[in-house]
């Protein structure tokens, strides 16, 4: 078997779901997904070196975001939730955040999962399709303008061909005569202004996926 | 609605990457000429700078960044849209320098 290894923290795949990391602490490189989880009161368990026992939780919150954001898609969706909310997570409605910047990802997805959701996030309008293609979120929030394909298309696109609710995101385009486009040629469900209001978005999640 | 607590990582990179946006705003400014596809690059970064910062708390930014898209948009003077970029990396470093003076 080919194995490549990256300095710590990056991940290497080897065909399948396998995924290698280095351990902080040993540097002992093993299979992350055969690992087991740590039981820290933690937002985010993560994986016990089967060598040395560490698990990432004693690193600083920086090194652990780090390591998460580094982190292949598939492993966040599976492994992040903390043991006690586990299995309310596994039912918690899905929410996708498509938005061609990483820090408006980022963040969204840390307020979503709060809200107590379980979240996805697409970097552009042909990535939020394929992934729609093996997940189905309850609800599709989009930043409107996007290069490859602009989020008002993609709202179309998902209101053909899925039940999802569709939020379409803007910073500049406020007034009302804009939220009506929004409406009603694009189809949207609702409209949510930039920069984020967590209040205004909390209220939409729970309007939408009720 | 409990508050939402962003963490202090999450926060911490956003200023550190905020660094990088306006270096690149900086660059692509300087290489601005007629060319209709360098000001869509400048119209887009300041667009996503619009929309972070206020999320983040930055809401100063976040108005001189919506203002510098507008500009853009209509096809304002370089050196218009010079001057926005240039109140906007002083806020950005003064954003910085707060977060990194001790607190009394």
């Amino acid at each position: 078997m080919n194995t490549r290894v990256f300095a710590e923290p990056t991940f290497a795949i080897v065909g399948g779901d396998h995924y290698f990391a280095a351990c902080p602490s040993c540097d002992s490189v093993t299979d992350v997904t055969q690992s087991p989880w740590c039981s820290c009161v933690t937002r985010e368990r993560t994986p016990v070196c089967s060598v040395c026992g560490e698990c990432r939780c004693r690193r600083s919150a920086a090194e652990r975001l780090d390591f998460w954001m580094r982190a292949p898609e598939s492993m966040r969706r599976d492994h992040t939730p903390s043991a006690p909310a586990q299995k309310t997570a596994a039912k918690a409605p899905l929410v996708m955040v498509v938005d061609d910047d990483e820090e408006i990802r980022l963040i969204a997805r840390h307020v979503v999962e709060q809200l107590g959701y379980r979240c996805v996030t697409a970097a552009n309008g042909p990535e939020a399709l394929a992934m729609m293609a093996a997940e189905e979120p309850r609800v599709v929030i989009t930043d409107a303008l996007m290069p490859k394909m602009d989020g008002r298309d993609l709202c179309r696109f998902v209101k053909r061909s899925s039940e999802a609710k569709v939020v379409l995101m803007t910073s500049v385009y406020t007034a009302p005569r804009y939220k009506y486009e929004a409406f009603k040629t694009y189809g949207a469900d609702d409209y949510l202004a930039k920069p984020i209001d967590f209040a205004s978005l909390q209220a939409t999640l729970t309007r939408l996926v009720a | 609605m409990s508050a939402i607590v962003i963490p202090e990582a999450l926060r911490a990179r956003f200023l550190e990457r905020l660094a990088i946006r306006v270096t690149t705003l900086e660059s692509t400014i300087a290489a601005l000429d007629e060319k209709h596809d360098l000001r869509a690059s400048l119209e887009r970064q300041l667009h996503s700078l619009a929309g972070i910062a206020g999320t983040y708390g930055f809401h100063a930014l976040t108005d001189l960044a919506r203002a510098g898209e507008l500009q853009c948009a209509a096809g304002a003077p370089r050196v218009t849209i010079e001057g926005v970029i240039a109140q906007i990396a002083e806020a950005a470093a003064t954003a910085r320098e707060a977060r990194h003076k001790p607190s009394s």
